[in-house]
């Protein structure tokens, strides 16, 4: 809280400590909506810029978390739909990658995008973000344990899908 | 190739598969969302900048702080303490909205001989660079004119780099300078809008620099302290192009020295003491170099990272003592030129077992505060780091030291429900809001 109190009061260095700290959790939420990593970036960048410009107006400095994962999850459903509006005119480039990872990796977020928006913020939160229960449960008003249940669940979900996959073939 | 979910290791194919972690770097996105036009900014209404904006800020005021070094004659100052609003009619070329420019400093500083019976002027020149938003380049030469200090601020990233081009060292620090986003001179347009109360006068035209220009001279008498500074303009454009300005009681004109300016300067020297300094060479439109502001060192420089210095409670209670031991065991009636500067100043000068008990106790605690470069009442400092904001009420005047039945000040610390009560004691209580004799504050 003394942080997001020192960036109330215009300290630059303060709210980049908050940025550092909580950046992943911005990309992983962010990547929930979005599924591009670059385009997650893109929204969290927005998220914290929106974030700095609004500070002054955040009533309890205690859920600074909170409040940036609702404005990151935001400007990413926002850049998602525009992404639809739009995808048909992009042509899609992507850097030189093994095509043996390239080809798990598409797999993988197929899987991913199929499960319902919570658990896949859950999913990136934790395997992609790397926080640990405790952190996610801090953004999501869960308890730690609550988070522990749900991505039992969801590891289960996630290897039905991938046996069904493996099944089909 | 797809993960394999009866693999014991799925759960790593997964995080593979997602790639690495995502890595921050906030100066990154500093440079893309925060270094835009400051008016840019300032439109959309930027909480950080307003609150840099708030500080009083000026190169004097810089200046001052590194003459209190010597003299403390500025650093119990109004600074930290008001803050100040400006609303343009017009726009002073070198002064208002400066998005760049160039000046030479000089700093003059009398030196006495090691007898104690001459003196003369030693001059400290530097070359000054100045790129909107809030950058900084001061190059101080050394005695032979070469490159020696080198100073670069970044008030956005809130660093300061120094490094001696010599010794090949330096330091990374926090920002503690003042700044002022309108640029390194808007103070100017304070003075002559006359934010800063004082007299001004057209003294008349005269040559600086074999540039024709306007002097006009801004006085004010305060706590018995002549400020006198002189502003010249350059008749035809109106730009500012240089500047005077002179401690309380000094006066000289560098243009056309005399006295002590001219006496030859000695080997051995007992006492240095800053006299004013000269802006001069002001450019609004060299060519700067994005290198030039770059947070970096050559890379064969050691350069130590030195954290924020703050102040500790115990050290701001123990000048809130302090002060009131000078004063002769009481409390000041304000914290803002809270003691004699005047006697504290000839205290300072004595032989350290010549002065007063409180002379030397007062004394202490400062030399340890400025030791770290904190230039800030050592009270404001701390309220800064470690109150809540607008939290604290001073109301010691006239407390005796020693007196614990009456309060002299009190402020929310941060993190605390609870408000913090100081006695004339020195004693500590932690109290609820509506334990307050009185609520001043919303």
């Amino acid at each position: 809280m003394e942080l997001v109190d020192a960036a109330v009061r215009g300290d630059v260095a303060s709210f980049g400590q908050l940025y550092e700290r909580h950046y992943k959790m911005a990309v992983g939420l962010a990547r929930s909506r979005v599924s591009d990593v670059q385009l997650a970036e893109d929204a969290a960048h927005e998220a914290f810029a929106i974030a700095y410009r609004t500070i002054a107006t955040l009533q309890d400095r205690t859920r600074f978390p909170q409040w940036l994962g609702t404005i990151c999850r935001r400007c990413a459903s926002k850049i998602a739909q525009a992404r639809r509006d739009t995808r048909s005119i992009y042509t899609e480039h992507e850097p030189y990658c093994d095509p043996t990872r390239q080809a798990m990796r598409a797999h993988v977020q197929d899987v991913i995008d199929r499960l319902d928006e919570p658990a896949r913020e859950l999913v990136m939160l934790h395997y992609f973000s790397r926080l640990s229960y405790q952190e996610i449960a801090e953004i999501v008003d869960l308890t730690p344990q609550a988070i522990h249940g749900r991505l039992q669940r969801i590891r289960r979900e996630l290897r039905e899908i991938f046996q069904s996959e493996e099944s089909k073939e | 190739m797809k993960l394999q979910p009866e693999n014991e290791s799925w759960e790593d194919d997964l995080r593979d598969a997602l790639g690495p972690v995502p890595v921050a770097d906030f100066d990154a996105w500093r440079a893309k969302h925060l270094e835009t036009p400051v008016e840019g900014l300032v439109a959309c209404n930027n909480p950080i900048l307003s609150a840099i904006r708030r500080q009083v800020s000026t190169t004097l005021l810089r200046i001052a702080a590194v003459v209190a070094i010597a003299c403390s004659v500025i650093w119990w100052g109004t600074a930290n303490w008001i803050g100040q609003s400006r609303a343009f009619a017009a726009q002073i070329a070198g002064v208002d909205a400066v998005s760049q420019m160039t000046w030479t400093q000089i700093f003059y500083v009398r030196v006495t001989s090691e007898d104690g019976k001459r003196t003369w002027i030693r001059e400290e020149r530097s070359e000054c660079a100045y790129q909107r938003p809030g950058k900084y380049r001061t190059t101080r030469m050394d005695e032979d004119g070469k490159p020696r200090w080198v100073t670069i601020s970044d008030v956005i990233a809130n660093r300061t780099l120094q490094f001696d081009t010599k010794d090949q060292t330096g330091s990374l620090k926090p920002f503690s300078e003042q700044h002022d986003e309108n640029g390194p001179f808007a103070w100017v347009g304070e003075h002559l809008r006359g934010k800063r109360g004082g007299t001004i006068s057209i003294v008349g035209n005269r040559k600086i620099d074999d540039k024709e220009v306007t002097d006009v001279k801004w006085k004010k008498s305060e706590f018995g302290k002549l400020q006198l500074q002189h502003f010249y303009f350059d008749v035809s454009s109106k730009q500012l192009v240089g500047i005077i300005s002179m401690n309380s009681g000094e006066k000289f004109d560098p243009e056309a020295p005399t006295g002590e300016m001219q006496n030859p300067a000695e080997e051995k020297w007992s006492r240095m003491e800053p006299i004013g300094m000269r802006v001069s060479d002001i450019k609004l439109d060299a060519r700067l170099d994005k290198a030039d502001f770059a947070l970096d060192a050559p890379a064969e420089y050691k350069i130590e990272q030195i954290a924020k210095q703050t102040v500790t409670q115990e050290e701001m209670i123990e000048f809130l003592a302090a002060n009131a031991d000078f004063n002769n065991q009481t409390f000041p009636d304000s914290l803002v030129r809270s003691f004699d500067v005047d006697k504290y100043n000839e205290e300072s000068m004595k032989a350290r077992k010549d002065r007063t008990v409180a002379a030397n106790r007062l004394i202490d605690i400062c030399d340890k505060i400025k030791l770290r470069e904190i230039y800030a009442s050592p009270v404001a400092q701390y309220l800064e780091d470690h109150a809540v904001p607008d939290s604290f009420q001073y109301v010691g005047a006239d407390v005796k030291l020693g007196d614990s039945s009456r309060i002299v000040c009190w402020f929310k610390p941060k993190n605390s429900s609870n408000f913090r009560v100081v006695y004339g004691d020195l004693s500590i209580e932690d109290v609820k809001e509506s334990e307050l004799p009185i609520k001043l504050l919303e």
